[in-house]
């Protein structure tokens, strides 16, 4: 049994039917000073067919020659090399060529030396990597075939061995997930690229770490990893996270034992992308039963307020002094109307009357906010212009009445970044420009009553092209926000602002616009101190509803 | 000019009733589908709000019923679902979203602007 068969990957040569249909030959090298030398040789080994394959043979004559024939045919099985040739020493020096300077550890190399006194035999195998060592007497034609063949025996499985090996490296090195070989110690003893990449380390740096000194996420689960490195027992960890700038990736971690070797393999497979896909199907669930509460309880409240907001009016009207008719009737009751105008104004009962349309007209307005949640979008959607969209939208948020009067707003600096190569969106016009006014709005609520010590604030909205999609990025220098307020950020009445200042809908309503009508996304990204950036993507093709 | 309010919701329809005593029509209350169509059979009405969740029939069958009667019939919706849309079947009979209003949103003299302008 060779030693391939050993290996637990035992992989089928590919090239196997090839090769005995075209019967590619061994290539042997012939470096030798003498000419007759190769001529005996060529003449008795090219008969031969060892293993089922022919033999080609290839000459050099010294040194020169031999460097550059060993340079174009790496795949050479076989090098008879002479020893003695340029110099005493040419053919122990090409040795040294062969395996450190072309580093070619597969090529079988047999010496054969004709003056065995200036090489002897043990002081050449110990110190040169060669494979076999012959005097030239003493190679009969049957020694010849012998060497010849337990050497291209050896080439083969080597060979096998190498092609395994590479093919087990390809499959780890191409693997999407982080893959680890630890010892029990948990020092790493192998790694593929994903690994490299994610602990910017190289291989040589890495090997040797322990895991989590490698891969600071892993220090978290230290414990439970050394448990089961002792243990042999598998270990998995499901969403382990880690911060990229201002944004977070998801891994889901596997420790389990090797069952041939002292040691364990750690996968870590990348979730992000689940884990955010997961995160907006609980947003659309958390809006669209916002939605449906919604729709089921909108006639139930719209109808008291609708009493409500008709009596406050009608109360106001017959309180007024305009009306002909409450004059009559004040008259007939000896009320002078103008002394009970004065009277109201005065205990401010017209401004209480005033409050009651006001707060009727806004929770009014929070129904009909949360029932947007619940329906989709019936406009026709056009292909528009985001950047002719951002710039009209900006200019109408700079008359807001309330950011007009805001200190903050007024020290802002509104920044554009706008790709002059952007294409076309299919988008509706009044819902894009509503959800760019309430992150516009939220950045700038975000920087707080007072303006922030050292830099000013700064709000950028940009507009970038991207493969498929366009980006609108609103992003703000201010305080940013921690992760657990991150997270809740897109849920409907979340609100970090005073009660009463904000309902908690605008993100959410904007996130359903993007996400439920225009089939985009809205990601929020924040880093405490740095500031925050919501960005959305827009795709540039919709697809049918 | 004389109005039909058909709501159930009482507060709501006496404060209209007010409203449009005060800019001079007169309103006449029926709380629901059944007695709106006696009422109407009876008096003389120039145009009517009806609210579309009534007890019985809906507004919305009235309105039909109504039509029936006198084709040119001035009417509008009054609702306080605001997901609440015409069907194609409804508009195609001739019943169309301009004529409806949403509580609480559109106030009384919107719905007098839209019965008057009916009403031309």
């Amino acid at each position: 049994m060779t030693s391939t068969n050993t290996s637990p990957f035992v992989f089928a040569n590919p090239h196997t039917k090839t090769v005995r249909a075209q019967a590619v030959p061994w290539k042997v090298l012939i470096i030798d000073d003498e000419p007759s030398v190769h001529q005996i040789t060529k003449a008795i080994i090219t008969e031969y067919e060892i293993l089922g394959r022919p033999i080609e043979c290839l000459s050099a004559y010294g040194d020169a020659d031999a460097r550059v024939l060993l340079k174009e045919h790496p795949d050479a099985a076989v090098c008879l090399l002479d020893v003695v040739m340029d110099t005493k020493e040419t053919g122990l020096k090409l040795v040294q060529y062969i395996r450190k300077d072309l580093n070619n550890q597969m090529m079988r190399i047999v010496l054969r030396t004709g003056q065995p006194g200036y090489a002897p035999e043990r002081e050449v195998f110990i110190q040169f990597d060669i494979n076999d060592y012959k005097t030239k007497t003493e190679l009969t034609e049957e020694r010849l075939f012998t060497t010849l063949l337990g050497a291209l025996r050896d080439y083969q499985s080597l060979t096998q061995l190498d092609r395994n090996n590479r093919l087990l490296t390809d499959v780890i090195d191409s693997m999407p997930e982080v893959y680890l070989i630890l010892n029990l110690k948990g020092e790493i003893t192998g790694l593929n690229s994903k690994a490299l990449a994610l602990s910017g380390l190289s291989r040589e740096q890495g090997t040797g770490n322990k895991a989590w000194e490698a891969l600071p996420l892993l220090n978290a689960y230290r414990t439970e990893l050394e448990q089961a490195l002792v243990t042999g027992k598998v270990c998995r960890v499901e969403r382990v996270k880690t911060k990229i700038g201002q944004g977070s990736q998801y891994f889901d971690l596997m420790l389990y034992p090797l069952t041939q070797q002292a040691g364990a393999a750690l996968i870590l497979e990348e979730v992000s992308l689940k884990v955010r896909y997961e995160e907006m199907v609980i947003q659309s669930e958390k809006m669209l039963s916002v939605g449906g509460l919604a729709a089921g309880i909108a006639h139930e409240i719209n109808n008291p307020l609708s009493a409500i907001l008709q009596g406050a009016q009608n109360t106001l009207r017959r309180l007024g002094p305009e009306m002909e008719k409450n004059r009559e009737v004040a008259a007939s009751y000896k009320i002078d109307i103008d002394a009970l105008q004065a009277y109201l104004k005065e205990r401010k009962i017209t401004e209480f009357l005033d409050h009651i349309v006001d707060a009727a007209g806004r929770a009014a307005g929070i129904v009909e906010t949360m029932l947007r949640f619940s329906r989709k979008s019936e406009s026709r959607k056009s292909s528009t212009n985001l950047n002719d969209l951002v710039e009209s939208t900006l200019r109408l948020i700079t008359k807001d009445y309330n950011l007009k009067h805001s200190e903050v707003f007024a020290a802002t600096e509104l920044n554009t970044q706008l790709d002059p190569e952007l294409p076309l969106v299919p988008l509706e016009m009044t819902e894009i420009q509503q959800v760019l006014i309430n992150l516009v709005k939220n950045a700038v609520q975000a920087f707080g009553d007072k303006l922030p010590a050292g830099n000013n604030p700064v709000i950028t909205v940009s507009t970038q092209r991207m493969a498929g999609k366009v980006r609108l990025e609103v992003a703000d220098n201010g305080p940013g926000m921690p992760e657990e307020i991150r997270r809740r950020i897109l849920e409907p009445f979340f609100t970090t602002k005073e009660v009463g200042q904000g309902t908690g809908l605008g993100l959410a309503v904007s996130y359903f616009i993007i996400t439920n009508n225009h089939q985009g996304s809205l990601e929020v990204l924040s880093e405490q101190g740095k500031g925050t950036r919501v960005q959305v993507d827009l795709p540039l093709h919709l697809e049918k509803e | 000019m004389k109005l039909l309010i058909i709501d159930d919701n009482q507060p709501l329809a006496e404060g209209l009733v007010a409203y449009f005593e005060d800019v001079g029509v007169e309103g006449v209350i029926a709380d629901s589908a059944e007695k709106a169509k006696i009422l109407f059979l009876q008096q003389p009405f120039d145009g009517a709000i009806v609210d579309f969740y009534l007890p019985g029939a809906d507004g919305v069958r009235w309105v039909q019923w109504a039509l029936e009667k006198k084709p040119n019939f001035r009417w509008v919706l009054y609702t306080g679902s605001l997901s609440y849309n015409l069907s194609k079947r409804l508009q195609g009979v001739g019943l169309s979203d301009r004529w409806v209003f949403r509580k609480p949103k559109a106030c009384a003299d919107d719905l007098l602007a839209a019965l008057s302008i009916g009403m031309k």
